[in-house]
């Protein structure tokens, strides 16, 4: 029963904080930037969905750990199913991120920014976990190896995000020369009124979202295994 | 029998396997001096210092990628079970990781040598700087490389290590050349070349810290 009604207290509070952002989100007042100007206000969308990815890799993480440590098939599933969501709400990193540089840089996209190409790159390293999982027919040899291999590939994807962008000095990204962090980004307090809650928003949905596949995988699993 | 003598056996095993059919020396060999050649043809015999850097990589990547490919392929089966018996997994790995340490650095030495004859040397000054960075990166690669033919020795797709172990690997190449490039250019501040031989040293600690943990559960069948 109480973990009903915590589970619709934070399904409830992920709706309202993103009709919040998307609301209030477009009427703040935002700082007068230049170049920038009215699309500052992608701030909402482009950045959580990056840190939405980051944790659900980190519940992925997490999750692997635990197969690795109990092996368990649900935590194999969770993993994979929380990597998916984590894998789209990159793609919509992206996909923002790329209309928010043809507005304010006039190009879709830009090769010589390493934030961009770390992002793509990131990708493709959780693209390959998935083909990995596609590759074996035993079910535990696959969650044992896709194991092994997500707690390889969060390491590179966090050396690819975080050490990278610091060792090389020119981006074109707002707040940048070295720190991939936007805390010299001019966030001023009525920006970020609205940018905690979109991140906390954007994080939970990509939590329910896994949420809802990871029972629908274990339905599945659990049917097979009744039948086998 | 204590652990180094095992581990030494091991090697002489992989060792003496290569010497009687010789599958992975001649694949080194060929496919860095075609590679290069087909190089040397379409970019006409000059390359600038940075593309010389990148293309360089690349080529031996690329080759380590099929030198890896195979190093597992002999542990499945019946082998398996009888290795299993006579070392723990840490000595597995690490004669395993020894000799594609051993057969990589070839590589990438015999691909600087190559290189340089098509397209002239560029490290005339600086062999002992370039040791190190091929040293490094030799290191860092090889780890990585072992510890997914480990994951992908029993399937049957041959391309699947490179489409899993080159996403990993991109950070690791970016810092590679990116350090290579710093090398190349002559007013690089002393402060700014021990930042990136840190990285270099931090990011092969903790690939073979990883690899050595991670390397048990795949050998656990």
């Amino acid at each position: 029963m109480i973990s009903g009604k915590i589970s619709l207290l934070w399904k409830t509070l992920s709706i309202v904080l993103l009709l919040y952002t998307v609301g209030y989100g477009f009427l703040v007042k935002i700082p007068e930037l230049p170049i920038l100007n009215e699309s500052i206000r992608n701030l909402f969308f482009h950045v959580p969905m990056w840190f939405a990815m980051m944790f659900m890799m980190l519940i992925s993480l997490v999750s692997s750990i635990s197969y690795l440590a109990t092996s368990k098939q649900k935590y194999d599933i969770l993993a994979a199913e929380v990597a998916k969501v984590g894998f789209v709400f990159g793609c919509l990193g992206i996909l923002t991120g790329m209309v928010w540089a043809q507005v304010t840089w006039g190009a879709w996209w830009v090769f010589e920014e390493v934030k961009l190409n770390g992002a793509a790159a990131g990708l493709l390293i959780y693209a390959a976990y998935f083909i990995l999982r596609g590759s074996f027919t035993k079910e535990n040899m696959k969650a044992r190896f896709s194991a092994v291999y997500n707690i390889f590939a969060f390491v590179m994807y966090m050396v690819l995000i975080n050490v990278i962008p610091r060792i090389t000095d020119s981006s074109l990204h707002p707040g940048n020369g070295g720190n991939p962090g936007f805390n010299a980004y001019d966030l001023d307090n009525n920006l970020r009124t609205v940018f905690y809650p979109a991140v906390i928003g954007w994080t939970l949905l990509a939590f329910w979202i896994s949420t809802l596949k990871f029972r629908i995988e274990m339905i599945k699993y659990k049917r097979i295994d009744n039948e086998a | 029998m204590n652990s180094v003598e095992r581990v030494w056996a091991l090697l002489k095993k992989d060792i003496l396997f290569e010497w009687r059919n010789k599958t992975a020396i001649a694949g080194w060999l060929v496919y860095v001096t075609v590679t290069t050649f087909i190089i040397y043809l379409s970019f006409r015999g000059h390359l600038s210092n940075p593309a010389w850097m990148s293309l360089y990589w690349i080529v031996v990547i690329f080759s380590l990628l099929n030198t890896s490919t195979i190093l597992f392929k002999k542990e499945y089966g019946g082998m398996f079970y009888y290795i299993r018996s006579l070392a723990s997994p840490l000595e597995i790995f690490t004669s395993k990781a020894l000799w594609n340490f051993v057969l990589s650095f070839i590589t990438a030495l015999t691909a600087t040598f190559i290189f340089s004859v098509f397209f002239g040397n560029i490290f005339s000054g600086k062999v002992l700087l370039w040791g190190g960075l091929v040293f490094g990166g030799i290191l860092g690669l090889s780890n990585i490389l072992t510890l997914l033919s480990a994951l992908v020795a029993s399937s049957n797709n041959l391309v699947l290590l490179a489409i899993i172990g080159l996403p990993v690997l991109i950070p690791l190449i970016l810092i590679l050349i990116q350090h290579g490039q710093m090398i190349l250019v002559d007013v690089m501040p002393q402060a700014e070349m021990n930042n990136q031989w840190m990285i270099l040293a931090l990011l092969n600690v903790v690939i073979i810290f990883l690899a050595i943990i991670l390397f048990n559960y795949i050998w656990r069948e």
